[in-house]
């Protein structure tokens, strides 16, 4: 081991494979998933891109002829988009990545309240990931990632394996949320009163409780899909006496919930950048603050809006309907107060802040839209049509991962100590806001005209709306490979980053770029938290001081 | 009040279908209010941001900002905005929901079927078809049931959606208003086949219709075609729709009652039987006919070795007018064409 200077960061502090496999470094944790999740999400595109292509002909372009069973593969492939995407991207994401990484550092702490069980959680994402995987390679699941009953139960292939892969995923995402709630709970250092927590930690500690009440939901439903497949239990298969839709309300009171898993650190990036870039106190703290909590709670009851037309009693379906509605208004307010934000502001358009302006346009559209589907009368016509696939990609693309994106932009001088190039990285921001319209705004039309979600093959009217579709997705994946070697070319020739490049006035811009192995030197001040005022820049750094 | 004015938006194919159906002309009333008022919030939020994005760009030297940190009197306005906007639209759905909760007394009832990858539709006249024929002006209510996996009926241009989940029986009802012919997709994934698991709605007026319906309980006759249809092959048919599977293979393999493979002009030995009767390969066909339709009409009068006299009598399905009568005959005919004197039933 070379010896320890003050030049050392976390990422020289030690060396060697060892040092990063068996690190309790929260932000070693956090870079390693960070690199794995866009591991995944490179083959969750992947698999997106051999849908799209698919879908260019009405008869199919990969996969087509006259016995059905040639759509098995294209079944296979939408599975595991969904499967990939959700359960290895967009839910551990930002809270394992960034959360990790930035989580201490706002807090002015050395590290998470239990770095061992962070640890744990990462290995636990690898093996519930190398089962999915497993699933997919060696056997295969024609089920979507719904797993709905009783087609889970009776089509061959490896459905247990995947499902078990969640269900690990599960423990991975609860260890996760219960090492925030602690450390928000006890390692706020003197002064950081609950309304001083920094927004993306309300948003971070709103997902940790989703997280932890919502996820064993989860973890026991689908232990007993694999008890009900391997030994017809009589649970959720009708013919052995069991309810197919007792199984799709365990399923959505976790999986809707989760939904707020992904959307809630996505908003909390989006307080961090509008206040930084703006270089405002952030409008109404307290009330985004709130409505994180507001939308983890109301979230957990509007699971039924997924079972309008199952037969599900009619007082339910109004109960559920709204319900729904409810849970758009913590929403909007955190919108107003963005826009709030933004007012008066000094706005400067770094590549983060392209980003957050894109969630003002792409979110509202995703929110928006849900109340069509929130609405009793209109949900008939567009449930589990291609509506419904434009909705929650806008909500979970154009919201979370538009803000995962310029989450990593926004704290990729601290990660890597590096800057990127701006004009360029603004440029693949714009590239991948178009391509993503182009991709889901057709799908809104095709959904209203009746093009149902998970088909193969499709009516030949639907055809202009699918190859718009496809361009878009194809302009989307190039952005998303350009904005990837963009971000590794600053590796290799990015100008050095200053410890505040942006002026934001959080904790985590205290420290060096990157930040030393124990984070602070000593516990920095804490004041308001988007309090601006003394924040200054200073050409001597090419970056933003503290004045005094 | 303004529903001229929807409905001359309804006409509008840039979001939807022309409504074929009372339930679509309602939808279509909710989902352009809820588009409009959607629409003037989203175009609010942009011109906003784009405002301000503009206006307070920052210039050299220009990073001092002003501005309020809190108003609550203006967080409480735009909390109350919004809750009072998705309560409008939350009660204009329900309205429209509610009408169409309970389907009136004069409807249609049809009976849906869903299973890997088709439908099927049973009137009640007895026929069944593939595609679903309705009549205009005529509200039809649909019961859905599932004999494999979770399935979904939807028709766009009436805007209606209901399960078909295996274990239950679920409904929905709706008046078709215009003639022509849809689309009827299954929207809830099914397997390998979900994406050809489609059909037609074709609405009809009153007189075709009820043409319609006659032509498609004429069991005989092959609706394509219009030339009759071997005996035997209707038979198959009827057996089927009439549940004589559930107890009688047709392959030889053993059931409750005994399998139809090979049954025709094989030794029988009766274990209940009037005395002296016996029934062989040598027998005519009279006999053998004579004897299977007692079976099927009476089957407690002569019971096979080894099987329990638990079959009911299906006199009333298949006696007592000529079309009974033909379709027993269909069985009949259709038993004796899986006769094989060689091999003797199992």
């Amino acid at each position: 081991m070379t010896t320890i200077t003050s030049q050392d960061n976390y990422l020289t502090y030690t060396r060697g494979l060892r040092s990063w496999l068996f690190t309790l470094d929260h932000k070693r944790i956090g870079v390693m998933y960070l690199v794995s999740v866009l591991a995944a999400f490179l083959l969750g595109g992947v698999l997106a891109m051999l849908i799209r292509l698919q879908l260019l002909q009405p008869e199919g372009l990969l996969f087509r002829g006259t016995d059905s069973s040639v759509f098995r593969t294209y079944n296979e492939l939408f599975t595991l988009h969904g499967a990939v995407m959700i359960f290895l991207v967009l839910i551990p994401g930002i809270p394992g990545a960034l959360g990790n990484f930035v989580l201490p550092l706002m807090l002015g702490a050395k590290d998470v309240a239990f770095p061992r069980l962070n640890l744990a959680s990462y290995y636990l994402y690898l093996l519930g990931a190398a089962l999915a995987l497993a699933a997919i390679f060696l056997g295969s699941v024609d089920t979507g990632w719904t797993f709905y009953t009783p087609y889970s139960t009776q089509t061959p292939g490896a459905v247990v394996w995947l499902v078990f892969g969640a269900f690990i995923l599960g423990f991975s995402s609860i260890f996760t949320g219960i090492n925030f709630i602690v450390t928000v709970h006890k390692l706020r250092p003197k002064g950081m009163t609950w309304f001083r927590v920094p927004l993306f930690l309300w948003g971070l500690y709103a997902t940790a409780v989703i997280q932890i009440l919502a996820t064993p939901v989860l973890g026991i439903t689908l232990l007993l899909l694999i008890l009900e497949r391997m030994f017809q239990l009589g649970i959720f298969n009708s013919y052995y006496g069991g309810d197919p839709i007792l199984f799709q309300h365990f399923f959505w009171f976790y999986s809707h919930p989760a939904v707020y898993i992904m959307i809630l650190p996505a908003m909390g990036i989006m307080s961090e950048v509008i206040a930084t870039f703006a270089r405002r106190e952030i409008f109404g703290y307290k009330f985004v603050a709130m409505s994180s909590l507001a939308i983890a709670i109301i979230g957990f009851l509007v699971w039924g809006h997924h079972m309008f037309p199952n037969g599900q009693s009619g007082p339910m379906n109004v109960i559920f309907s709204g319900l729904t509605m409810l849970v758009a208004i913590p929403s909007a307010i955190k919108v107003w107060n963005w826009l709030a934000t933004m007012y008066k502001g000094s706005i400067a358009l770094r590549t983060p802040m392209c980003y957050a302006l894109c969630f003002l346009f792409l979110f509202p559209i995703g929110g928006l839209t849900g109340l069509f589907l929130a609405s009793l009368t209109t949900n008939f016509h567009v449930h589990d049509t291609y509506f419904v696939v434009a909705h929650f990609h806008y909500v979970m693309i154009g919201g979370t991962l538009f803000m995962f994106i310029g989450g990593i932009h926004y704290w990729w001088p601290k990660i890597t100590g590096r800057m990127y190039h701006e004009g360029f990285a603004a440029f693949c921001c714009l590239l991948q806001f178009i391509g993503f319209n182009l991709t889901f705004f057709p799908q809104f039309i095709m959904g209203t005209h009746g093009m149902p979600r998970r088909y193969a093959s499709y009516m030949p009217e639907f055809q202009i709306y699918h190859v718009l579709s496809s361009i878009g997705a194809f302009l989307q994946m190039t952005a998303l490979v350009l904005v990837a070697l963009g971000l590794a070319y600053s590796l290799w020739r990015g100008r050095r980053a200053p410890a505040n490049p942006w002026g934001g006035s959080t904790l985590e811009w205290e420290c060096s770029s990157p930040p030393p192995h124990d984070n602070f030197e000593s516990t920095p001040k804490v004041g308001r938290p988007y309090d601006h005022s003394h924040i200054i820049w200073n050409p001597a750094v090419g970056g933003y001081v503290r004045k005094g | 009040m303004n529903h001229c004015v929807t409905h001359l938006l309804a006409q509008a194919s840039f979001w939807l279908e022309p409504a074929a159906s009372t339930s679509a002309q309602e939808h279509d009333r909710v989902f352009y209010f809820v588009l409009y008022v959607t629409g003037f919030f989203f175009a609010l939020v942009v011109a906003l941001m784009l405002t301000f994005v503009i206006l307070y760009r920052r210039r050299k030297g220009g990073e001092r900002t002003s501005g309020p940190t809190h108003n609550t009197p203006l967080e409480l306005l735009w909390t109350g905005i919004p809750l009072g906007v998705v309560i409008i639209i939350f009660v204009m759905g329900l309205n429209a929901y509610l009408s169409f909760e309970s389907p009136p007394s004069d409807a249609l009832l049809i009976d849906v079927e869903a299973k890997q990858w088709a439908f099927t539709f049973t009137y009640p006249n007895g026929a069944t078809s593939e595609k679903l024929y309705l009549e205009i002006e005529r509200p039809v209510l649909l019961q859905l049931h599932s004999a494999d996996v979770t399935h979904a009926l939807y028709i766009p241009a009436f805007r209606v959606q209901r399960n078909a989940v295996p274990g239950r029986t679920t409904e929905m009802w709706f008046k078709p208003v215009e003639l022509g012919s849809y689309h009827v997709f299954c929207t809830q994934y099914c397997g390998d086949g979900h994406s050809v698991m489609t059909t037609e709605a074709v609405v009809l007026d009153a007189t075709a219709y009820s043409a319609k319906l006659n032509e498609l309980a004429n069991i005989f006759v092959d609706a394509a075609t219009k030339q009759p249809l071997p005996m035997a092959e209707v038979g198959a048919r009827v057996a089927k729709s009439s549940g004589c599977f559930q107890c009688h293979s047709v392959d030889g393999s053993p059931g409750q009652g005994p399998t139809w493979k090979g049954l025709y002009k094989h030794d029988h030995r009766f274990s209940l039987a009037p005395p002296g009767y016996v029934l062989t390969t040598g027998d005519d066909d009279a006999k053998w006919e004579a004897y299977l339709r007692e079976s099927i009409l009476e089957p407690g009068a002569k019971i096979v070795q080894g099987y329990q006299n638990v079959m009911p009598p299906y006199a009333a399905q298949f006696s007592g007018t000529p079309y009974k009568d033909k379709k027993l005959t269909a069985i009949v005919e259709y038993i004796k064409s899986l006769g094989n004197p060689g091999s003797p039933p199992r």
